[in-house]
């Protein structure tokens, strides 16, 4: 009777498994298993100090120790790492302070008001009859402007509406003799331009502007020609949805999205090269790439960003593996749409745009890693023979058959943190293996920026867990509609908000984005990336390119651990007529240890025990 | 048990010293601005915490508030306990005030509260360099023709600390009561 181990390194987390091998060398029975986060980047030296914490943890459950182990079997580690880009293609840039685009919580009054911007202290200088549009600047107190205006009215002055720097809209217009529409926070007040024409319009609550909204509206009120209003349109396209916005008329102001020249990539294959534009968008890249399919290697225009990430990860693996750059190639990239909220360039109070963006992963494949390295230092560590053992993917296979209700011929996708890999045995044991761009890290990528977080793990907690909104002090309503009662009340800071259930924990989105939004995107960023590579991958590795073709996909790797991401892509896969789930090693181990036990399941068959040709 | 002839609003317990002073007067514009109804009564219970929670219980929106006591402000949800109320806060200046009058508004509308933060983020920038020259000229035009309150007041786009003394004592219960009525007129008309 001995003890093995098998220990897989992955991107993200490393692995091990303990199995008891019988005196006759036929039955292994599983007792334990480890997992602890790889320390360092895979195939480094760095990860010894995983391999240990996940070992320690494994043998402390059985209570045995180094002494104890016959053999430790390493896994031969794909060389494969991935690294992401974000590229943003457009920006929206206000000139002159045409517009205010805002949306306050509560703007005051309601209706349209046109007139011509006049600092709130200067209004003594205006004569009756003159229209006018006030601003009133934070250090005016709202009492204090609510009089001015009335006193000004009484002059025959038309104040016709106001923009407030504090949240004063209400409070001034409650004080007013006659209603008029104000604006408020507005945060940059003293870069409004005076003496120009401008309108305020604002809706009832929980409707939306239709005249500053509507080009032609914007047309009547300044009186332009054709040519001007084509010049205006995306004022008004900006403002649709608002509940209330600013427009003011300057000669020069305007508005306008721009193309930001992102650089461009060259794909090549075996059956040619193509190069692509970054801002031709994500889905011209990856027809291109899957046209040139199978990739020789992928380059970026030196002096962009995308030519800097692309080289940043070449440099890292061959840093790595020893080996020289030029022999380092990209083998796959995803390519996914995205919008990132910018503050716009020249508002006024803080407005956001959503810009075009390219997200980008790139996927490096070297010949090896040093994986003997780390062997060594193992083995000097623990005083336990080790060995490599076996090729990643045919360990996942093994490890991944012993799901119940799986056989041959079937496809197991690792879906890991960095790359999402794929292989498929065929009845006669023949395998293909495929490695793909994009995964668990990409997805929190993705969330991060299109709700512009700025905190990736926050991203990543959003990812990984379902939503709720806290409705009142006592119960929160979860995204499918359900609701749960709390006995103690829930803390002044979640109230109102919508919150990531982390086991627990109740972490708070502090953002105004809504609980649907924010689904919306998550589960967008899960699509596009796992099930468009889940698609990707099996069209490549089944030699007939039809996914029909096979009967069993099993999911394994971390991101299979997801609550969704299993059940995304057992619906795209379902169309074809393929069984696929979420992999359940040994029947136990739900989505994790599949290398791991496929290592020391294969020890058998290397020990020379029978194996049936 | 909530007096159902009353109208839906937020109850607010005033100890008697704060009747008049400026944090009782920046909590209702919090509220008002908020749109948010309210009313107050005076009380001589030095115990806020009980305060907040009779306000609590009499306000049909089921939200209270208390001030007093060396300046703390508590928000009372009628569910809950005496002694854990939403946001119990000590309060120094008038825009924190303000801010935690909007906060008890948005405990009834059940949209998240804002931070209060240590300082008036207005109260320095604001008026253009260029355009201060001709503020003292406005504020002595408007000051021959105001009326006689709003003289005081005018005085507040010189300096803005000034302003919050003089007009502690200008502004009593009266304006408050006015208020109130305002923003009840303006939820009917809605």
């Amino acid at each position: 009777m001995e003890y093995i181990v098998g220990v897989d390194i992955g991107n993200s987390t490393t692995e091990v498994a303990i199995g008891k091998v019988d005196k006759e060398k036929e039955n292994i029975d599983f007792i334990s298993d480890g997992i602890y986060k790889t320390t360092g980047l895979k195939g480094t030296i760095d990860n010894i100090e995983g391999i240990l914490n996940s070992l320690n943890s494994a043998l402390n459950k059985v209570d045995l120790g180094y002494d104890d182990l016959a053999l430790i079997r390493l896994n031969e580690a794909t060389p494969v790492i991935g690294d992401l880009a974000m590229e943003t293609i457009t920006e929206t840039v206000i000139t002159e302070s045409t517009m205010i685009g805002h949306d306050p919580w509560t703007p005051g009054g309601i209706g349209l008001g046109v007139g011509v911007t006049t600092l709130i202290n200067d209004i003594d200088d205006c004569k009756a009859g003159e229209d006018v549009i006030l601003i009133i600047p934070g250090s005016v107190d709202f009492a204090d402007a609510a009089n001015i205006i009335n006193q000004a009215k009484e002059r025959g002055v038309n104040v016709n509406g106001a923009v407030a720097q504090k949240d004063d809209a209400v409070l001034i217009v409650n004080r007013l003799d006659e209603t008029i529409p104000v604006i408020d926070e507005v945060k940059y007040i003293d870069r409004i331009p005076l003496a120009k024409k401008a309108a305020v319009e604002v809706a009832r609550p929980g409707g939306t502007i239709d005249k500053l909204s509507n080009p032609y509206g914007i047309a009547t009120i300044f009186e332009l020609d054709s040519e001007d209003t084509k010049h205006i349109f995306p004022v008004a396209r900006s403002l649709i949805g608002n509940r209330s916005a600013v427009v003011i008329r300057t000669p020069e102001g305007d508005i306008e999205e721009r193309k930001i020249p992102a650089g461009e990539i060259v794909i090549i294959g075996d059956r040619g090269k193509s190069e692509i534009g970054i801002d031709s968008g994500a889905d011209e890249i990856m027809d291109s790439l899957e046209k040139i399919h199978p990739i020789e290697d992928v380059q970026g225009q030196p002096g962009t960003n995308v030519g800097g990430m692309l080289d940043r990860v070449k440099a890292t693996m061959s840093k790595v593996t020893d080996q020289p750059l030029q022999d380092i190639r990209i083998k796959d990239i995803l390519a996914v749409n995205t919008f990132v909220p910018k503050e716009v360039k020249g508002g006024l109070a803080e407005e956001y745009a959503m810009e075009n963006a390219v997200g980008l992963a790139a996927m490096v494949k070297t010949s090896q890693l040093p994986m003997r390295k780390i062997a060594d230092k193992l083995e000097e560590e623990t005083n336990v023979k080790v060995e490599i053992a076996g090729v990643e993917a045919n360990m996942a296979i093994l490890g991944a058959l012993t799901t119940p209700g799986t056989d041959k011929p079937f496809v197991i996708l690792d879906m890991g943190g960095g790359s999402t890999d794929a292989a498929m045995v065929t009845t006669k044991d023949t395998i293909y293996t495929t490695h793909l761009a994009g995964a668990g890290d990409m997805t929190s990528l993705l969330i991060n920026t299109e709700l512009g977080l700025g905190d990736i793990k926050l991203a990543e907690l959003i990812k990984k867990n379902p939503l709720a909104k806290v409705e009142s002090v006592f119960h929160i309503r979860h995204e499918d509609g359900s609701v749960n009662f709390f006995d103690e009340p829930l803390a002044p800071k979640l109230f109102g908000r919508v919150i990531i259930l982390s086991d627990n924990d109740k972490i708070p989105i502090p953002t105004d984005h809504s609980l649907d939004k924010i689904r919306q995107v998550r589960r967008d960023a899960k699509n596009d990336v796992f099930v468009r590579n889940s698609i990707r991958a099996l069209k490549r590795i089944i030699p007939t390119g039809n996914i029909r073709d096979i009967d069993f996909v099993v999911m394994v790797g971390g991101s299979a651990i997801d609550f969704e991401i299993p059940t995304m892509i057992s619906n795209r896969l379902s169309e074809y007529g393929v069984v696929a789930g979420r992999g359940n090693i040994r029947g136990v181990m739900g989505p994790r240890n599949a290398v791991a036990t496929g290592l020391v399941l294969s020890y058998l068959e290397t020990e020379g025990s029978v194996i049936d040709e | 048990m909530s007096n159902q002839s009353q109208k839906p609003s937020v109850n607010i317990g005033v100890q008697k010293e704060y009747e008049k002073n400026s944090l009782f007067r920046n909590l209702c514009y919090g509220l008002e601005e908020e749109g948010i109804p309210f009313q107050y009564f005076i009380s001589e219970d030095s115990d806020i915490h009980k305060l907040a929670n009779d306000a609590a219980n009499e306000s049909r929106l089921n939200v209270g508030i208390s001030i007093g006591d060396q300046n703390n402000i508590i928000i009372q949800h009628k569910k809950l306990d005496i002694d854990q109320p939403f946001i119990e806060k000590r309060i120094d200046e008038d825009f924190q005030a303000k801010i935690m009058g909007s906060n008890a508004a948005r405990l009834v509308k059940g949209i998240p509260i804002k931070d209060i933060p240590l300082e008036d983020e207005y109260s320095r920038n604001s008026i253009p360099d260029q355009k201060r020259a001709n503020t003292n000229k406005t504020t002595n035009t408007a000051k021959n023709t105001a009326k006689n309150k709003t003289t005081e007041k005018t005085k507040a786009i010189e300096s803005n600390e000034a302003s919050n003394q003089a007009k502690e004592e200008k502004i009593n219960a009266e304006e408050v009561e006015k208020i109130t009525q305002l923003v009840i007129e303006a939820l009917k008309n809605n």
